[in-house]
C-alpha cells in the first residue's frame, strides 16, 4: 500500500474518533452545572472569622436529602458534576448547606458535618495550621461560583473547613428559623484547643460570662461571638468535633418531625441561656446537629 | 486544495481534542476538577462517635449555651 494511502486512512481514523471523543467531552462538560455562589449579588464584605458554610459528608445522599428537607423546611437542589452529585440547600432564597457523597468505595460510617470558617487568606491560615498542631486534610481547592476551600483537622483531630469566598461573605444578619445560628467545639481540652483557633483564625478569646466554668470560652470576630467551646463529656466513646446549631422556631414540634423521619434525639430538650431551649439530634445517616429556639423568637445582643 | 484540507483537519484534531479531553475528565470524588481526590477518606471524617454513642440508648450529657444574634 502506498505510504500517502496509509497516512489518509489514519488521518481519517484519527480525525473520526477525535471528533467522537470531542462530542461525547462536550456532552459531559454540559453536565457540570452552576453552583449558586454563597451571596447573589456578591457582597463586599468580609467577616474572617464567621461560620459561612456548612457540608454534610455523607455514604447515603438520598436519605440524608429527604430527612432536612423534610424536618427543616429546605430546598434540595442536587447538581451533577461529571457524574458526581453535589446537593445545594436552600433555606428560602440562600443556600445554607451542601451535601457531599462520599465515594462509593469508602466504608460506610456516620455522616459528619464539616462547619466552614471565611477566611481572607487562605494559604495564609493554612501556613499556620501545622505549626498550632493541627493537619490539613483537604488542600486549598477553588470550586467555582463558591470559592476556594480546605480542611483541616485542629490540635485534637476536629475537622473544621476554611472558606474564602469568591462572593463575599454573608452579612452579620439575625439568622432566621432554618439558618445556622451557632456553632460550637466539644474538645478534650478547651484552653488547648482555644489557643489553636486563636493562632489560625486570629479569634478573640474569652471566658464565657453567662457560667462560672473557666473552660467554657467564647471565639469572637468582629464584635461578634462566632462560636465556642466548652468540655467533652468524660466518656471513652465521644470524640472531640464541632457542633453546627440551627435556629428553629418551635423545638417540640421540630422534634416530632426528626422522629417522623427517621432521626433520633441525642440530647433532650432543656433550657439554656437567653431563655432558649436547645436539644441536639442526629439524622438518619448519623450526621449530627444542635436545635435552638428562643423565647417568642426574640432573639438577644451576641456581644462577647 | 490539498493544504487547505490539511489546515481543516489540523484544526478539527485540535478542537477535538481540546473538548475531548477537557469535557471527559471525571475526577476521582474531588469533585468539579481534574486536579484528582480533593481528600482521603478516613477516621478524622466519620461521624461515628461524635453526637454521643447512642448504642444502648445512652445519651450524652453536654451543656451548650447558644447566644443570640443581633446585626450590631
Amino acid at each position: 500500500m502506498h505510504t500517502t494511502s496509509i497516512y489518509h486512512r489514519l488521518a481519517t481514523i484519527v480525525a473520526v474518533a477525535t471528533t467522537m471523543l470531542g462530542i461525547i467531552g462536550f456532552a459531559a462538560s454540559a453536565r457540570a452545572e452552576k453552583f449558586p455562589p454563597l451571596n447573589d449579588p456578591a457582597t463586599k464584605e468580609t467577616h474572617p472569622g464567621k461560620f459561612i458554610w456548612a457540608e454534610l459528608f455523607t455514604n447515603d445522599s438520598a436519605a440524608a436529602t429527604r430527612f432536612y428537607s423534610d424536618v427543616f423546611g429546605w430546598t434540595a437542589v442536587t447538581l451533577d458534576q461529571h457524574g458526581v452529585a453535589y446537593t445545594v440547600f436552600n433555606n428560602g432564597s440562600h443556600p445554607v448547606a451542601g451535601l457531599r457523597q462520599r465515594s462509593a468505595s469508602s466504608t460506610p460510617h456516620a455522616s459528619r458535618w464539616i462547619n466552614y470558617i471565611a477566611v481572607t487568606d487562605i494559604a495564609s491560615s493554612l501556613s499556620l495550621v501545622t505549626k498550632a498542631g493541627g493537619e490539613v486534610r483537604a488542600p486549598a481547592r477553588e470550586f467555582p461560583q463558591i470559592g476556594t476551600q480546605a480542611i483541616i483537622t485542629d490540635n485534637e483531630g476536629s475537622p473544621v473547613g476554611l472558606l474564602q469566598s469568591s462572593s463575599g461573605d454573608p452579612a452579620d444578619d439575625e439568622p432566621t428559623p432554618g439558618d445556622w445560628n451557632w456553632f460550637h467545639l466539644l474538645a478534650k481540652d478547651p484552653l488547648s484547643a482555644a489557643a489553636f483557633y486563636r493562632q489560625v483564625f486570629n479569634y478573640n478569646v474569652a471566658p464565657d460570662a453567662r457560667t462560672e466554668k473557666k473552660n467554657e470560652l467564647l471565639f469572637s470576630s468582629d464584635e461578634l461571638n462566632r462560636g465556642g467551646v466548652s468540655v467533652l463529656p468524660d466518656r471513652e466513646s465521644a470524640k472531640p468535633g464541632w457542633l453546627g446549631v440551627i435556629r428553629v422556631d418551635n423545638l417540640d414540634e421540630t422534634l416530632v418531625r426528626v422522629r417522623t423521619h427517621g432521626g433520633e434525639i441525642v440530647v433532650a430538650p432543656h433550657n439554656a441561656a437567653f431563655g432558649s431551649r436547645f436539644a441536639m439530634i442526629a439524622d438518619p445517616t448519623g450526621g449530627t446537629v444542635g436545635l435552638v429556639e428562643y423565647e417568642n423568637n426574640a432573639n438577644p445582643v451576641n456581644r462577647p | 486544495m490539498k493544504n487547505f484540507k490539511k489546515i481543516l483537519f489540523s484544526l478539527l484534531v485540535l478542537f477535538s481534542l481540546q473538548f475531548g479531553l477537557g469535557g471527559c475528565v471525571v475526577d476521582g470524588g474531588g469533585y468539579y476538577h481534574d486536579e484528582g481526590p480533593w481528600y482521603h477518606d478516613g477516621p478524622w471524617l466519620y461521624g461515628d462517635g461524635w453526637g454521643g454513642d447512642r448504642r444502648g440508648g445512652g445519651h450524652i450529657d453536654i451543656d451548650i449555651h447558644p447566644p443570640g444574634f443581633r446585626r450590631h
